[in-house]
């Protein structure tokens, strides 16, 4: 029962009209039935999972209460320890195995430990890491444990945000399944304006690059190029749209019945640094890895070398959770050591950027001017003396002059052109950002490593086999226009605030539209019966 | 609580309108309006088709079932030499799962069938039918579920594949599907007959091959075809469509051979394959797939025992008495024509539909 599915939205109308029906002292039952019949839908074999974590974290948290440290410290252990088997034998048994055995014919030794041959729960990284969170928590002495079992047991597994976060902590949480929550039409059509924006996000333009991109991806050895370059780019959108489209349905969901559930994402891709695109990247995951992994080992409190080794780990594992797979763990390890050698370049980049940008300041308007007037004149000249451009380059050359010519006009205003530079080194900032994220991306969507390096390595080769790029212009040009509306609105919340907010100052038959068209998008332009949501896998 | 409602049904109504009208007008899969002057790409036959029969019981009396390449198949020609009244179903990727529901449903609304031609490919025995596709959606019988269908015809989101594909418009094609049911490939046979030197380059591609296996099954689909017939008093005739043959050579001969016995064990058949001067030649083919009505009317002719239109050495007719001498010779001819070409042939992969 995917949220884009016909079945999902009868469940959602029946618990919304059944929660808001009951008195409040019944709803939990309600939410905890609701949650176990949704996740049931999949497998019913998945509840005896996600019972047992809900068991062995209640019991140990219950009996660590007014215990001595030492006490708690077993008790913490053993309820870690559980879960992280569990975890460990269902999602990475198999590839530490197969890794091992590849090991083995390295050397020519034979290695005969069969694969296991078990279920693979959907969501179990996401409510196992959230139960995780309330054990440490506990231990910690951070909040009391909780003693309502069925309140527990919701918290584990809270519907909307079961199958792929975000990972609430207990403290925001548990809380709120003690609040009486009445209906609040402002509040139910914000959290329904956030589905609908997550639909959007997933089913119109996550699903509709990844017509073209899971081509490429499936098999990149059929091209380069282009269409390598093109999804090398267009992945980390793709992702992004899947993710966060799934968040804020899950968000909007809750919201509808009173929960405020953890921002999971905030517009990253504007990100000015790798550390600031990880701030806001699947906020709920980096900060689990920050405040449980991070600080105990040491975090920033420790000598450089510590630093770098506890980040390096911290994104080693945090590819690991992704998926048992090398090419995760690739991907943590150079996100981790990108971030690295950002650091210890922090300075001696900064000083470069400061004087580049700063001698930018300085450029005349005259020689704006003849910088563009030379690249226009070039494209009339040049064939003249015999030396022919190419059309792109003619184009670039245009382009170019005309952004010279907008720049030496800018620069003869003074202010406007210290805030055009100031935008100008930002976007280089965001720009730069993007790319390393892009191309450490290759290794989250393919099926190995090697797929990955050929990926990488043919980006930029001669084109070869772009029709499932350019063949169907319609799509082609309809991909454009999605991931152009979707950074559109990105930048649009970044710089002035909630679109939702934004909306609601607008006229009535303005914002009626707005929903209309909305709507009207996802029925139209979205893509039905396609992928599923990517964080499933995890 | 009404306000909400109120709002959300304003909302739904405005933002579904257009997408149900664009479906409605474009009919993209030519269910929901069927109006020939305005078809577009290649209906789901098995829908249209099968409504078209229960709609016209009476007006044909024998079926023609097959995959595309049955589309080449001259209907006119075969009622002229039997006296019959015949329909063209030819499906995309029409495979006897297809044909089975499809007569299924045709019996169960009394439509007058007095015999089935059936053609088969050896795909036939390795891919199933199309599933979860809006081609591939068989005309449902139950009216509640053709209401929902109908509901999803008119809410399909925008597929730019309707611009792109082939155009069933009668400049690329035109098919008489309220007709004879057969389609004629106008502007690949138009290329051809002015431009024969371009026709090579249509066979330039890396020939495809399926490895599955699912002779049960398909064997299974067959034995209830041929019980649903007899229970009805309908005649059956089986035959093979003739690939070109470089297609054939790059097929495992075995699994060709396995096919032939098992058939043969069921019913006789005519099989149209292996190398013969039709089939080794590529100007008796519009594309790697599909062979030309020419080719289509020799079939029929050594069917229905026409003389002097077939040459000897295309088709043979396949029983349990002489298939072990039948597919001895077919791999002994397999192995030596395999050596005669140059093939480009694919790494065999997994049928889309299983």
């Amino acid at each position: 029962m995917l949220f884009n599915t016909y079945q999902f939205f009868i469940f959602l109308v029946v618990v919304i009209g059944l929660f808001f029906a009951l008195p409040h002292r019944f709803r939990w039952i309600l939410m905890l039935g609701a949650s176990y019949f949704y996740y049931m839908y999949w497998d019913p074999r998945y509840a005896i999972l996600i019972f047992t974590t809900t068991v062995v974290v209640y019991g140990t948290a219950l009996l660590m209460e007014g215990r001595a440290v030492v006490v708690k410290k077993l008790l913490v252990a053993v309820s870690v320890l559980i879960n992280i088997s569990i975890l460990a034998t269902i999602k990475y048994f198999n590839f530490i195995n197969s890794s091992l055995k590849d090991l083995f014919s390295l050397f020519g030794v034979g290695y005969t430990v069969p694969s296991l041959n078990i279920l693979m729960p959907i969501g179990i990284s996401f409510y196992t890491f959230q139960a995780l969170s309330y054990t440490i928590d506990i231990y910690r002495g951070t909040r009391k444990p909780e003693r309502h079992f069925g309140i527990f047991a919701l918290y584990v597994s809270f519907f909307p945000v079961l199958l792929c976060g975000p990972i609430e902590r207990s403290t925001t949480l548990l809380p709120q399944f003690y609040k009486e929550m009445e209906f609040d039409y402002d509040r139910v059509t914000d959290g329904l304006k956030l589905m609908a924006w997550g639909y959007f996000q997933k089913l119109v333009v996550a699903d509709r690059l990844s017509l073209f991109i899971s081509q490429v991806q499936a098999n990149p050895k059929a091209f380069s190029g282009l269409p390598v370059l093109a999804a090398v780019y267009l992945y980390p959108i793709q992702v992004l749209c899947d993710f966060s489209g799934y968040t804020d349905m899950a968000i909007g969901v809750a919201l509808i019945m009173g929960y405020k559930l953890t921002e999971n994402f905030r517009r990253p891709f504007l990100a000015i640094s790798l550390a600031d695109m990880w701030r806001r990247w699947h906020i709920s995951l980096i900060s689990w890895f920050r405040d449980y992994l991070y600080i105990p080992l040491g975090g920033n409190r420790v000598p450089k070398w510590r630093q770098y080794l506890n980040l390096m780990i911290i994104f080693t594992v945090s590819g690991l959770w992704h998926g048992a797979q090398w090419t995760f763990v690739l991907w943590g390890s150079l996100n981790g050591l990108f971030i690295i050698i950002s650091r210890m370049t922090e300075k001696p980049r900064g000083w470069v950027r400061e004087h580049i940008f700063r001698g930018i300041d300085r450029v005349p308007a005259a020689m704006h001017f003849v910088l563009a007037a030379a690249l226009v004149t070039a494209v009339v000249a040049l064939p003249m003396v015999g030396i022919r451009l190419s059309a792109v380059g003619r184009v670039l050359s245009v382009i170019g002059g005309l952004a010279f010519l907008a720049a030496g006009i800018v620069r003869t205003k003074g202010e406007p052109y210290a805030r055009f530079t100031a935008g100008l080194k930002k976007f280089w900032m965001m720009a730069a950002t993007f790319h390393l994220f892009a191309y450490s991306g290759v290794f989250f969507g393919v099926r190995s490593v090697k797929d990955g390096l050929y990926m990488l390595t043919h980006a930029f080769a001669p084109t070869r086999n772009a029709a499932p790029l350019l063949d169907d212009t319609i799509q082609f040009i309809l991909m454009i226009a999605v991931v152009a509306v979707f950074m559109v609105i990105q930048y649009t919340q970044e710089y002035r605030g909630s679109i939702r907010a934004l909306i609601r100052t607008r006229p009535a038959w303005v914002r009626m539209a707005l929903y209309c068209l909305i709507c009207f998008a996802i029925l139209f332009f979205g893509v039905r019966g396609a992928a599923q949501f990517i964080y499933f896998r995890f | 609580m009404k306000r909400l409602i109120g709002k959300i049904a304003v909302i739904a109504l405005i933002s579904a309108t257009p997408v149900a009208l664009y479906n409605y007008f474009i009919d993209q899969y030519f269910v929901l309006r069927q109006n020939v002057a305005s078809m577009r790409v290649l209906p789901n036959e098995r829908w249209v088709k099968t409504e078209y029969l229960i709609k016209n019981p009476a007006k044909y009396d024998s079926i023609v079932f097959s995959s595309s390449r049955g589309s080449q198949l001259p209907i006119e020609f075969i009622n002229q030499h039997t006296g019959g009244r015949y329909y063209n179903m030819t499906l995309m990727a029409g495979v006897p799962s297809d044909h089975l529901s499809i007569l299924k449903i045709l019996v169960r609304n009394k439509v007058a069938i007095k015999h089935v031609l059936i053609g088969l490919d050896y795909y036939s025995f390795q891919g199933a039918t199309p599933a979860q596709f809006y081609r591939g959606i068989m005309y449902p019988d139950d009216p509640w579920e053709r209401m929902k269908n109908y509901f999803d015809y008119l809410f399909l989101p925008f597929d730019s594949t309707v611009f792109n594909e082939l155009n069933f418009d009668g400049k690329d094609v035109a098919y008489d599907i309220f007709g004879t049911g057969e389609y004629t490939f106008l502007k690949k046979e138009k290329s051809i007959a002015e431009h024969p030197e371009q026709h090579p380059a249509r066979f330039q591609f890396p020939i495809l091959v399926v490895c599955d296996d699912r002779i049960d099954k398909t064997l299974s689909e067959i034995k209830q075809i041929i019980s649903l017939c007899r229970a009805n008093g309908i005649t059956t005739t089986f035959f093979i469509n003739p690939e070109y043959a470089p297609s054939y050579l790059c097929a495992d001969i075995d699994f060709i051979n396995k096919v032939c016995f098992r058939f043969s064990e069921i019913t006789d058949f005519w099989d149209f394959n292996g190398s013969s001067s039709v089939t080794g030649d590529m100007y008796n083919y519009v594309d790697l797939i599909h062979f030309r009505r020419p080719v289509g009317r020799m079939m029929m002719a050594r069917i229905f025992n026409v003389p002097d239109v077939a040459p000897a050495d295309f088709g043979k007719l396949v029983t349990r008495s002489n298939v072990a001498a039948f597919t001895a010779e077919a791999k002994r001819a397999h192995e030596i024509n395999k050596k005669k070409v140059k093939l480009n042939c694919a790494p065999c992969r997994q049928a889309l539909w299983k």
